[in-house]
């Protein structure tokens, strides 16, 4: 029961939208599926779906090409709201779950559970776009399970919400998960990956970067973080002289320091308390997956590093 | 091939969201106000109009020859559609029958002089227009009794005179042999029923072809078609649509049609109660109507319904917002406009080979199909070949729009263009 991706290729004319990506994904995870504005991540989610083809390369579930398998297996939650906006919104979700195939019976009843799960339950009979951002991503959340598929594909879910309600679509996410079902989303805001997911893929211009489980990913750069801090001093310009370690930045009230084992990380601590400095924070830790991606496109050509553009935050998630 | 299943719930929800949309709610109810109004049009315009259309002809005759026996003969005979007329000799002269007509007291005037000894007619008038049909059933009398006149003044008897100017009996054959009546055959139920047929049919092609349209860009700006797509298969989407829009379509078309038809059954006793005299221009037999025009409306309404709205949907989901549709949806409209005004030329020329040509034609044979059946000959075999041909483009087209809408709903912010579909298609290797 794996989902597997084998070397797909998508191109649209001379633009190569997906190149040569392969990543699997286990069952009943969380799998991150991460990048930049562009990178080709929605491209790659609607050949897992089969809305659109592949040019080579082959995704399958269980030994099973993905095209041939039943609709009501996939749930999807496209980045920017599908739904009828003057629809009302249990009659949407009711419509929906049915087109999947579901009978209307379990899907109504699964409406009362989820609306009521969400504090939506008094927006039943309101349409689409009465709804707050916010109310209308649970909604489009909804419309995604209530068919109560196998795998759910998720385009940025977190867009548009607060984070009460970021925090119930996660433990939603983790319910999900807790009952068998496959989970693969996308983000830009890598960090949100690392909280959530298992494994996780990160792709840049259409290529792979790097995959597999959360800490593999982090751990790949072989270099430790430290944040470090000391009361009365925010620059710590004297960390700069030290060789084998480089700052990575300074934040409001730590620096964070590139070190390429726990022993350097240690001293400099001795050397601040050989300086009779208080340290107020000390702390080791690997990369964060977007630490990760960006140290990956830095080791790129020129070319291929991520534009403004690429690394902006999308008006849909601002929203 | 189709998921029933599927494409009942599309055609349903078109058909609910329809209903509950105000604007619907409020064209259904304005249709069959005007569609009773139109029905009992013939009241008002009998109310209107009976006066001028009978009533009495008073005729100074100044050289005492027979002109007004000669008027009377054929004026107070009954021709069918209108009233007959009184015709009054009149013997206060000229200038009082001139001011009795000026008054209202008769309708029309015909004063009849001699000027260098040959007849001159003046005709007095109380209507004014090219419309006057009392005057123009006067002129032709007079035309008729001028030559009656002059022949008897010629010495000849005043039977044979008579005889000159009566309509000889004449009998036209039909391409198949059959005797025509072309007065009947022209006029009447088959012409009104064609009429109100291809206007319907013209209407609802644009009407509901329009609606399909901006449904698929509604879909598409929404982003609701994605989840579509992953959840059906843009065939059973389409059909759905399509069929949902049909309906709905018909719960607006079939009560205006029967409320018209109910009003326009009713009106003779509503002109009664009314006190009105209905003309007889308007106590057409619609019961004449025969099955098969009923069938034929429906097979070729149905059928060309299928063929042009797939062509409203592929062209829609070419485009991503509102505002193209009505450029993009053009051409389609240029095709239908071009079908109503074939259809006029069949009516004229039921049996002709541009008839029998356009009959066959898939994109105008649902316009021209009433016209050709009713009022023309066509063998059974020709109907049948022109019911398949159109039934077989339609499903094609039906496929084909399934494949530009996959694809076209994908396309967003791209220019509409078949050719780039096509292109995209093959090289998606869209199936499903």
């Amino acid at each position: 029961m794996t989902l597997k991706i084998e070397n797909i290729v998508k191109t649209f004319g001379s633009f190569t939208a997906v190149n040569h990506v392969s990543f699997e994904v286990q069952p009943a995870t969380i799998f991150g599926f991460l990048g930049t504005n562009g990178a080709g991540k929605t491209t790659t989610m609607r050949m897992i779906l089969d809305i659109i083809r592949a040019d080579s390369g082959q995704i399958t579930w269980n030994g099973t090409p993905t095209r041939d398998l039943q609709r009501a297996q996939f749930g999807y939650l496209p980045e920017e709201r599908g739904l009828y906006p003057k629809m009302q919104v249990e009659d949407q979700l009711l419509f929906i779950g049915q087109l999947y195939g579901a009978s209307k019976h379990d899907v109504q009843k699964r409406i009362e559970e989820w609306l009521e799960r969400f504090n939506v339950t008094e927006n039943r009979h309101k349409t689409v776009d009465q709804l707050s951002k916010g109310n209308q991503q649970k909604i489009q959340f909804l419309a995604a399970i209530l068919h109560d598929p196998e795998i759910l594909i998720m385009d940025e879910p977190y867009s548009g919400l607060d984070p009460v309600n970021a925090q119930q679509m996660k433990d939603a996410f983790q319910e999900l998960v807790g009952q068998g079902k496959t989970l693969i989303f996308s983000t830009h805001q890598l960090n949100d990956a690392q909280e959530l997911s298992s494994d996780v893929a990160i792709i840049h211009r259409g290529n792979l970067l790097i995959s597999g489980s959360v800490e593999e990913v982090r751990q790949s750069t072989n270099e430790h973080y430290l944040r470090f801090a000391v009361a009365g001093d925010k620059q710590l310009a004297w960390l700069d002289e030290i060789p084998e370690i480089h700052v990575v930045g300074r934040r409001a009230d730590f620096v964070e320091i590139g070190v390429p084992n726990e022993d350097a990380a240690r001293g400099i601590l001795k050397t601040a308390i050989d300086r009779d400095l208080p340290v107020t924070m000390f702390e080791i830790d690997y990369p964060s997956l977007n630490d990760v991606f960006l140290e990956l496109v830095r080791q790129m050509p020129t070319e291929l590093q991520p534009t403004a553009e690429e690394l902006a935050v999308p008006a849909s998630v601002i929203g | 091939m189709f998921d029933f299943r599927r494409i009942k719930l599309v055609a349903r929800r078109e058909v609910t969201t329809r209903f509950r949309m105000k604007a619907y709610r409020i064209t259904l109810i304005v249709q069959v106000i005007v569609a009773i109004l139109a029905g009992l049009s013939p009241i008002a315009i009998s109310y209107f109009t009976g006066d001028s259309l009978g009533g009495q002809v008073i005729v100074v005759d100044e050289t005492n020859s027979s002109l007004a026996t000669s008027l009377q003969g054929r004026l107070t005979t009954d021709i069918p559609g209108l009233p007959p007329l009184e015709v009054v000799e009149y013997t206060e002269g000229a200038d009082a029958a001139r001011s009795a007509v000026k008054d209202g007291d008769a309708a029309l005037a015909v004063i009849l002089t001699t000027e260098n000894g040959a007849p001159s007619y003046e005709i007095v008038t109380s209507e004014s227009g090219m419309f006057d049909i009392t005057a123009q059933r006067v002129q032709a009398a007079i035309v008729a009794g001028n030559v009656e006149v002059e022949a008897i003044q010629l010495g000849v008897p005043q039977e044979q005179a008579t005889g000159l100017v009566a309509a000889p009996p004449i009998v036209v054959e039909g391409p198949q042999g059959e005797t025509q009546n072309p007065a009947q055959n022209f006029s009447g139920p088959k012409f009104a029923i064609v009429n109100i047929g291809l206007v319907l049919i013209y209407m609802s092609f644009i009407m509901y072809g329009t609606w399909i349209a901006q449904g698929v860009v509604e879909e598409k700006s929404s982003r609701m078609m994605e989840i579509m797509v992953n959840a059906a298969t843009p065939r059973d989407l389409l059909v759905g649509k399509i069929l949902g829009v049909m309906i709905a379509g018909l719960c607006q078309t079939v009560p205006m049609l029967l409320a018209g038809g109910l009003a326009f059954a009713l009106q003779p006793r509503i002109a009664d109660a009314l006190g009105v005299q209905l003309t007889s221009t308007f106590d057409l037999d619609f019961a004449a109507i025969s099955l098969q025009a009923i069938w034929v409306f429906l097979v070729y309404f149905v059928l060309g319904y299928v063929l042009y709205g797939s062509l409203f949907a592929a062209t829609g989901s070419l485009v991503s917002r509102q505002e193209e549709v009505n450029q993009a949806v053009a051409p389609i409209m240029i095709i239908v406009i071009v079908g109503l005004m074939l259809a006029y030329g069949v009516m004229a020329l039921p049996d002709s080979l541009f008839s029998r040509v356009l009959f066959q034609i898939p994109f105008t044979s649902p316009f021209v199909a009433l016209a050709r059946i009713l009022m023309g000959t066509p063998d059974a075999s020709e109907i049948v070949m022109s019911i398949v041909i159109l039934a077989a483009t339609g499903l094609v087209a039906m496929l084909l729009a399934g494949r530009v809408y996959r694809t076209g709903v994908l396309m967003y912010g791209q220019k509409p263009s078949l050719l780039s579909v096509f292109r995209l298609n093959r090289a998606q290797t869209v199936a499903r």
